[in-house]
């Protein structure tokens, strides 16, 4: 540390101590501990009426069935649970609790006119992220800290939007709300358990876990159904082949710190989050053929994507970017309009890229001029959060939000 | 005898509030230098709680409990971070209220100027310097508590700091 570190820490210091003495002081530690009792009691009113209401098995609401499991209104930890809720929006949506009752599924808060046609909602077991489509569904994660009984899940979304498939609970989600991504015959999960190696996980087309691979640190990933790539360690990614569980070989880049990564273009595709670049890598050789520089703050958890001889870069600063993957220059660049980010992106099945600017808003961006070609509004009003994860396929775009578990999807027509 | 499920929730309850009389204040002054405002920092709080709550009976060491609130509080606020940014943009165009005349003190700007540039950077290195500098943790104990290598909490340290030192003299 030199002269000039010492000095600011000391100010760091000081600062810190000023700050958090204020907050300290401000905060009324009665009046959170009465909201703290409140919660834990609402807890256990809603045990109560699971319980009163675990002998129906089966419901029919309003023409749509409900499953419901004794298992899923009881939270149990390390347990499959199998579909909560389904159901599609109707102009009589209307808004409701969060809380789920046994005899009032819940449903996304909606008014009609805002929103798209055609959009459906499917209820995950807690706020996550939305991964891609693969073999056959749409992948998202649960973070530990807000699934039912305290453990991640990685979830099957139904190609309809209405129903979640599966639910499968996995050892040591990331905090960092990783996305799943498919790599061959897999869809990989970022998995990190203190004392425990890092390591994803393997899931299979239905949902069970059939292998893992272990990193020194887990991160983004990219691949297709012919295999992929992972973050390995700070400086390095590893090849996986096409059954999405074995190790090809290990790329190192020194004087990296990788975040995101994307294939396509015949390259690898790596953002430097160290000096703000995108590396461009020969997934042969391995050696790095073109460098850009962003001018924007990379960031470790932002997914970059590749897509009509580019590469799209998000950045910390709020602003895409598209950067051609042969001059290695950027050609186009978009901020969000209102403060939004860009920290989910997806690439349809037409080359467009999607992307959430801002709260509760889906754009469809050209992918060459990152001109907004429309704009959906799912949601006029999240409660806290933002979208987690955008997927676009040939007949839906899906927008996970990173509140309430809900998924909300529309047709594209 | 094994405890009836009444007692032990009890206990459970004894336990976690009487955390929560002692923990409260300090983990509101960490969370708050992980997010941008209080009663995002004070919501931070309570869902440790609630989570440290709900898992009481998995907890293998309660003498622990303290730990884990306080990674709790780190993912919390890591967590909230990500998604108040996906909709308020709060990292590029937080407001600041300005400074009253009275604070307008000789080191009370610079200390100010410090905070904001804290909460501007990249969440890993600002992590890394709460824990190093209010919580007083150990390189060792960063590394484990991030799940990152020693080399990485230093090479964030020094960005981090380089990047504060830069912005503080462009401000000045």
């Amino acid at each position: 540390m030199n002269a000039n570190h010492d000095d600011i820490t000391r100010t760091l210091i000081e600062a810190m101590r000023e700050e958090v003495q204020h907050a300290m002081t401000v905060t009324n530690t009665p009046e959170e501990l009465r909201k703290f009792r409140h919660t834990i009691e609402q807890g256990r009113k809603r045990r109560r009426t699971y319980a009163a209401t675990a002998a129906a098995a089966v419901m029919v609401v309003a023409g749509t069935a409900i499953a419901v499991k004794e298992s899923d209104r009881a939270p149990r930890s390390g347990q499959i649970t199998v579909p909560l809720v389904s159901q599609t929006a109707t102009p009589s949506a209307k808004p409701s609790d969060s809380t789920p009752t046994a005899s009032v599924p819940p449903v996304a808060v909606a008014t009609p006119s805002a929103l798209a046609a055609g959009i459906a909602t499917a209820k995950a077991d807690g706020p996550g992220v939305l991964g891609m489509s693969a073999l056959g569904s749409v992948w998202g994660v649960q973070e530990e800290q807000y699934a039912t009984g305290g453990t991640g899940h990685v979830y099957r979304l139904d190609p309809t939007g209405q129903k979640i498939l599966s639910t499968t609970a996995y050892a040591g989600p990331d905090q960092d709300d990783l996305p799943p991504f498919q790599v061959g015959q897999a869809v990989l999960v970022a998995s990190t358990t203190p004392g425990k190696p890092s390591a994803y996980l393997a899931f299979n087309a239905t949902g069970n876990e059939i292998g893992s691979i272990p990193v020194a640190r887990v991160g983004l990933g990219a691949g297709d159904s012919t295999g992929g790539w992972v973050l390995s360690d700070t400086d390095s990614i590893s090849q996986i082949d096409a059954s999405g569980t074995k190790v090809v070989k290990v790329v190192t880049l020194p004087g990296t710190e990788i975040g995101g990564i994307a294939v396509g273009g015949g390259s690898v595709w790596v953002a430097d989050q160290k000096q703000n670049r995108l590396l461009r890598v020969d997934p042969t050789s391995g050696t790095i053929t073109g460098t850009a520089e962003i001018g924007g703050v990379v960031d470790e958890f932002l997914p970059i994507a590749y897509s009509h001889g580019a590469v799209f870069v998000p950045s910390q600063d709020y602003e895409l970017r598209r950067v051609d993957a042969t001059t290695m220059k950027i050609t186009a660049v978009v901020s969000t309009p209102s403060g939004g980010s860009w920290f989910v992106i997806s690439v349809g099945p037409d080359g467009d890229i999607w992307a959430q600017p801002a709260q509760g808003v889906v754009d469809d961006l050209d992918p060459v001029t990152l001109a907004t070609k429309r704009a959906i509004q799912l949601q006029p009003t999240l409660r806290d959060g933002g979208t987690f994860g955008v997927v676009a396929t040939s007949s839906r775009v899906y927008e996970a939000d990173g509140v309430d578990g809900y998924v909300l999807s529309f047709p594209l027509s | 005898m094994a405890d009836s499920p009444v007692v032990q929730l009890r206990d459970r309850e004894t336990a976690v509030v009487a955390l929560f009389a002692t923990h409260h204040a300090r983990l509101v002054g960490l969370a708050r230098l992980l997010v941008d405002d209080l009663p995002t920092a004070e919501d931070v709080v309570q869902e440790a709680f609630t989570a440290l709550y709900q898992r009481w009976s998995r907890l293998r060491d309660p003498q622990a409990a303290g730990s884990y609130l306080q990674s709790s509080v780190l993912n919390g606020a890591r967590s909230s971070l990500r998604r108040r940014r996906t909709v308020l943009g709060l990292v590029r165009e937080k407001p600041v209220p300005l400074p009253s005349a009275e604070q307008i003190a000789v080191g009370h700007e610079t200390r100010r100027e410090v905070i904001q540039s804290l909460r501007q950077l990249p969440g890993r290195q600002r992590e890394v310097l709460v824990l190093r500098y209010y919580l007083d943790l150990s390189e060792a104990e960063i590394a484990a508590t991030l799940s990152i290598s020693r080399g990485s909490v230093k090479k964030h340290a020094s960005r981090a700091l380089t990047t504060l030192s830069a912005r503080l003299e462009a401000a000045q």
